[in-house]
């Protein structure tokens, strides 16, 4: 499980390094990075799924190995799902919704944002002839295939929206927020108002320990960054009244999960603004101070290479 | 929203102008007044592209614009429910036969989403501005709602919306209050086709929805915004008439509505009454060829007056 979401995580980084100095890529080489697409590309063994019930109408299919949480509303009308794993997971995510949850027709698809892990098998939902609903940059970034090593075949939504979107099914109400870039540009927040239920992808990470530790994972590549994401989840406890938070992967928690996780990300900027202020430093400096700082970011672990260039230059002086 | 008695009159008139036959204003032919008798109204379709269909109720009842091909087909508006066999094969007769899949509301008023429940009842998703969902639900005086259930859109977007559907990209998108505050203009792009729902494009008095949060004011903007967003290609597919126009009908319209604008606003600073607004006919050299329906033009100054008094007040 660990190892997949390293993958992961080594193939956005290889993305977001594309444009590194020679001396930072030169130590990216260190990883094979054709077996870590092997690895993730490759649909793997994964435990099986299982239905967490959050409120009367909310279930949650939470994260198994690498691929997304996933939140079911049950309306009499029908289901709206938000975040629907890896294609290879389409079946075994729909049978845990038959056996488990409801036999009403699926509705609505929402990406909270491109990645694979989480819109993966939208192309099955697609081909069912299901709404499947991003933000315009997250249809835009699939199209453009901005996740390095992102599974061929990937299809995006078909229906976007730039600023908000609402969904009234079965009596029940869904509000779809993009505020702009954070984790990606193309994140979205999918609010359930009776139930105070938000969820928000890869814009918090709660109990995620298999992701080394709560750092950012900040898709450059994809139009993400560090100021942008801490004044999304600004926005986002202004705008909302939460009881309960879904992160795109790790546990459920509730609003207090999302300020502690927006405070770490403060900490890391703090940390990186201070760090660079003099304007001598290199990227390699920056590299070889977060792994001894504070909030230090193990190294030569995987972490560390999450957007390590992008945030070089988002806090350079 | 305002509850000034000639208000309450312009939303009668909104109510009910679609309700009625379109006539030549100030002609032999003026069929004002009469209840629309659905079994009489043809429906004349006309092909815009490839898999791109305007629908009409004719004479001027309403156009349905409908994309069709392998994802289904898409409508935008939906008539009325006594029309709605009659639209429906329409589409049919096309050769399309695929499910009806997304509905799109240019905005509320009845003769555009009067026919949605009928489709919505088969599974068609109905899109439109929050404006027009927060409206329909709104109940009358006597807490009855102002328009059915069944009819109100269950997808809503702020700002911009778009659906990648039969190979076409369809951009719908709220400009500034105009018609309503909840209009929407419908641009399938490859195509080059914007259906604009009544803002101001085909010549006609159009109504205006002065308690629907519209203005005059908005309907001259947005004339101009359409042939911004627009280019001279462009099919533009009024919400009647037409079905299709262009940049020379708009500019007409355009000008008609600034100068009737100018007219009645010069009235009524001088402290003239409705009455003698109407009585001036400011619009007397424009109604020539241009058709009205329950709009006439003495409602259509009716309808600029009360807009107008309303702000210049403020």
């Amino acid at each position: 499980m660990k190892l997949v979401k390293q993958a992961l995580l080594a193939l956005l980084a290889a993305g977001t390094l594309g444009l590194a100095a020679p001396v930072a890529r030169a130590q990216e080489q260190e990883l094979d990075q054709t077996s870590i697409l092997a690895v993730d590309l490759q649909p793997q063994p994964y435990p099986p799924f299982v239905a967490v019930k959050v409120a009367d109408d909310l279930w949650e299919i939470p994260g198994s190995g690498s691929n997304s949480n996933v939140m079911v509303l049950v309306t009499d009308e029908g289901l709206v799902l938000v975040d629907v794993k890896y294609e290879y997971q389409y079946d075994d995510l729909v049978k845990i919704i038959r056996e488990k949850i409801s036999t009403k027709p699926i509705k609505y698809v929402i990406d909270t944002h491109y990645h694979a892990d989480h819109s993966g098998a939208n192309v099955r939902f697609r081909q069912a002839g299901i709404t499947v609903i991003s933000s315009t940059p997250g249809r835009a970034d699939i199209l453009a295939k901005k996740q390095p090593g992102a599974p061929a075949g990937m299809v995006p939504a078909n229906v976007t929206f730039t600023g908000e979107m609402r969904l009234y099914v079965g009596g029940k109400e869904v509000r779809i927020n993009h505020y702009g870039p954070g984790h990606t540009n193309s994140d979205v927040v999918v609010y359930f108002p009776q139930d105070r239920v938000i969820c928000v992808g890869d814009l918090v990470h709660i109990g995620d320990l298999a992701r080394g530790g709560q750092y950012p994972l900040i898709d450059y590549n994809g139009g993400g960054g560090l100021n942008g994401w801490i004044q999304r989840l600004d926005t986002i406890t202004a705008d909302f009244k939460i009881d309960k938070v879904m992160s795109g992967h790790g546990t459920l928690g509730t609003e207090a999960d999302l300020i502690a996780y927006r405070d770490i990300l403060e900490r890391v900027r703090r940390d990186v603004r201070a760090y660079l202020a003099d304007g001598t430093k290199t990227q390699g400096d920056l590299r070889a101070h977060l792994n001894k700082g504070e909030l230090h970011w193990p190294d030569p672990g995987l972490a560390v290479l999450r957007g390590l260039h992008g945030l070089y230059l988002e806090f350079k002086p | 929203m305002n509850k000034q008695p000639l208000g309450v009159l312009a939303r009668t008139l909104a109510a009910t102008a679609a309700l009625t036959a379109f006539g030549l204003a100030g002609s032999a032919h003026a069929q004002q007044g009469q209840p629309l008798d659905f079994a009489k109204l043809e429906m004349k379709t006309t092909k815009l592209a490839d898999n791109l269909y305007v629908v009409e109720a004719a004479p001027g009842v309403g156009n349905v614009v409908f994309l069709n091909g392998p994802d289904g087909i898409l409508m935008v508006d939906s008539m009325f429910p006594q029309l709605h066999d009659k639209l429906v094969a329409a589409i049919r007769a096309t050769g399309a036969t695929g499910p009806i899949r997304y509905i799109i509301n240019t905005h509320l008023h009845g003769d555009h989403t009067a026919g949605n429940g009928l489709f919505a009842k088969d599974g068609t998703v109905v899109i439109a501005q929050d404006n027009v969902r927060q409206r329909m639900l709104a109940k009358k005086p006597d807490g009855t709602p102002a328009f059915p259930p069944a009819n109100v859109p269950m997808v809503t977007y702020a700002t911009t919306m778009t659906l990648h559907f039969d190979g076409e990209d369809i951009e719908i998108s709220h400009p500034p209050a105009a018609h309503t505050d909840g209009d929407s203009i419908v641009y399938f792009k490859k195509a080059n086709v914007m259906q604009v729902g009544d803002l101001p494009a085909s010549l006609r008095f159009n109504n205006i929805g002065v308690d629907d949060g519209g203005s005059v004011d908005g309907m001259i903007a947005d004339g101009k915004l359409v042939m911004k967003m627009a280019n001279a290609q462009t099919k533009i597919v009024p919400g009647h008439l037409g079905p299709v126009v262009g940049f020379k009908e708009i500019t007409i319209q355009d000008t008609m509505f600034q100068t009737v604008r100018d007219r009645i606003a010069k009235m009524i600073k001088e402290g003239k009454t409705l009455d003698q607004a109407i009585a001036a006919e400011p619009t007397k050299d424009f109604n020539e060829g241009r058709l009205s329906g329950n709009i006439t033009p003495a409602r259509w100054v009716t309808l600029i007056y009360t807009d107008l008094s309303r702000r210049m007040k403020k």
